[in-house]
C-alpha cells in the first residue's frame, strides 16, 4: 500500500466501497444524513435569518419612525378630541342648563333677571353667594332673590353690595337676614331668621295660633324687598318654652341656596 | 500531519460548500480532480475516496456509489499523460467535464447494478460550473499555496 502503488490503494477503496453497497447502508445512512443535517444546516439558517435581520436594519429603523410618528400624530388627535368631549359635555350642561331655566322662567310668571352663581365660598357657606350680575345689568341692592330647585320655587335672600359686574347675595340662612313671614294655615305672622345652618328660624308665633309642623311658610306683605306669597319652607319643629305669648318654629327651606347654579332676581 | 490537516480542512469546507450550494454539488469532484492532476493517483484516489465517502452520507441516493465513482476519478486524473498542460485552461475544462461525465455514468451503473433503479443523468446543470472550472483550480491553487510553500506536479 504504498503511494508508489496507487493502483493497490484504489482497489481497496473500490473493495471498501463495493461492501458498502452490499451492505445496502441507506436507511442507516439517511438517518444520519438528517441529523447531520440538522446539525448543519440549522446554525446557517439561523445565521442567514440574522444576516437578512441585519440587511432589513434600515427599513425597520424607517418603520419604527414612522410608527413613532404615527403615534405621536394618534396622541395629538386623541387629546383634541378629549379636549372637543369635554367642550360638548360642558355644552351639553349649559344646554340643560339654560332649558331648565326657560322654563322655571315661564313658571314664575314674574320679570326677572337671571344670573349665575359664581362663587359660593366655604367660609360663607349659609351666609352669602356672588353671582355675575351687577349695576351694568340694572340690579341694585335690596332686590329680592329667588332660586328654583327640584321644581319649587322659593326666596334665597336679597342682594347687597351690587358692584358693576357682579353682586353679592346675602343668604336667608345668614344670622342678619330677618325675613317677615307667615303661615299659611293659620295665616299668622312671623320673622324669619337665619341660623348658618340647613334650617331657619320663625320667631314671634303667637302662642295661641294653632300651628302645625308641615305648614307651609311664605312671604308676608309686610316685606319691602319680597313680594308676598313667596315660599320659603315649612315648619319641622316647633318650640314651646318658658312662659313666653310667643313659641318659635324651625323651618327647612325649599331652596338650598348652596346647590344651587342660578337664580332669578326681580 | 500538515498535509492530513490541509486534506481535513480542503474536505470539510468543500462539503460545507456543497451543502450550501447544492445545485451545483461539483466543488468535491473539482477538487479531488485537481489533487489527481498536481498530486498523482494515490493523493488523487484517496482524496476522491473519502470525499465520496462523506457526499454519499448527506447527497448521494446509494451510500457507497460516490466513493466508487470518486476514487476511479481521483485516479485516472492522476493517471493522465504528463503531456497535457495541467496549466492550460482549456485542458482543464476538457478534463472536469470528461471527469464528471465519467463519474456521472459510474454512479448510473453502480445504481442499475445495486438498486434497479437508473439515476438521473443531467450535464445541463453542471455545464456553467465546467467552463467557469480553471477559476476553481486557481483558487485551489492559492490555497495549497496558502499551506505549502511550492506546489510541484507529481503525476
Amino acid at each position: 500500500m504504498s503511494k508508489k502503488n496507487p493502483i493497490v490503494i484504489l482497489s481497496l477503496y473500490l473493495v471498501i466501497s463495493i461492501i458498502i453497497l452490499s451492505f445496502n447502508l441507506n436507511p442507516t445512512v439517511k438517518a444520519m444524513r438528517d441529523f447531520l443535517f440538522y446539525i448543519v444546516v440549522t446554525p446557517y439558517s439561523k445565521v442567514n435569518y440574522t444576516v437578512s435581520s441585519v440587511g432589513n436594519l434600515g427599513a425597520n429603523i424607517k418603520e419604527m419612525v414612522n410608527s413613532h410618528q404615527e403615534v405621536l400624530e394618534l396622541k395629538n388627535q386623541n387629546q383634541k378630541l378629549l379636549h372637543d368631549l369635554v367642550k360638548l359635555k360642558t355644552l351639553e350642561i349649559e344646554n340643560k342648563r339654560l332649558t331648565e331655566l326657560l322654563g322655571y322662567k315661564r313658571n314664575i310668571n314674574r320679570k326677572t333677571v337671571i344670573a349665575r352663581i359664581i362663587a359660593k365660598p366655604p367660609q360663607q357657606y349659609y351666609k352669602s353667594l356672588l353671582i355675575d350680575k351687577g349695576s351694568e345689568d340694572g340690579l341694585s341692592d335690596n332686590r329680592a332673590v329667588f332660586g328654583f330647585y327640584k321644581g319649587k320655587f322659593g326666596v334665597v335672600g336679597q342682594l347687597t353690595n351690587v358692584e358693576k359686574n357682579v353682586s353679592m347675595v346675602l343668604t336667608i340662612t345668614n344670622r342678619i337676614s330677618k325675613v317677615p313671614a307667615r303661615i299659611v294655615s293659620c295665616a299668622v305672622d312671623g320673622i324669619v331668621i337665619g341660623k348658618e345652618t340647613s334650617e331657619l328660624e320663625m320667631i314671634w308665633i303667637p302662642a295661641d295660633s294653632e300651628i302645625k309642623i308641615g305648614d307651609e311658610v311664605v312671604t308676608s306683605s309686610a316685606s319691602d324687598i319680597f313680594p308676598s306669597g313667596i315660599p320659603i319652607g315649612i315648619i319641622v319643629s316647633i318650640n314651646r318654652t318658658g312662659h313666653l305669648p310667643f313659641v318659635k318654629a324651625s323651618i327647612k327651606p325649599h331652596i338650598p341656596a348652596f346647590q344651587l347654579t342660578d337664580v332669578f332676581i326681580e | 500531519m500538515k498535509k492530513f490537516l490541509f486534506y481535513f480542512t480542503s474536505i470539510v469546507i468543500i462539503i460545507f460548500l456543497e451543502i450550501l450550494f447544492s445545485k451545483f454539488s461539483v466543488f468535491g469532484i473539482f477538487f479531488i480532480i485537481f489533487i489527481g492532476l498536481y498530486r498523482g493517483s494515490y493523493s488523487g484516489c484517496t482524496v476522491g475516496f473519502f470525499i465520496g465517502l462523506i457526499e454519499g452520507v448527506f447527497f448521494a441516493t446509494t451510500f457507497g456509489a460516490l466513493s466508487f465513482s470518486y476514487s476511479i476519478i481521483g485516479y485516472l486524473s492522476g493517471r493522465l499523460p504528463k503531456r497535457i498542460d495541467e496549466e492550460n485552461p482549456l485542458a482543464q475544462i476538457s478534463i472536469i467535464f470528461f471527469g464528471v461525465v465519467i463519474s456521472d455514468s459510474i454512479n448510473i451503473i453502480i445504481e442499475v447494478l445495486f438498486t434497479g433503479i437508473p439515476g438521473i443523468f443531467s450535464i445541463i446543470w453542471l455545464i456553467i460550473p465546467v467552463i467557469i472550472s480553471p477559476v476553481f483550480f486557481l483558487i485551489f491553487k492559492k490555497w495549497w499555496m496558502l499551506w505549502f510553500n511550492r506546489l510541484d506536479v507529481e503525476r
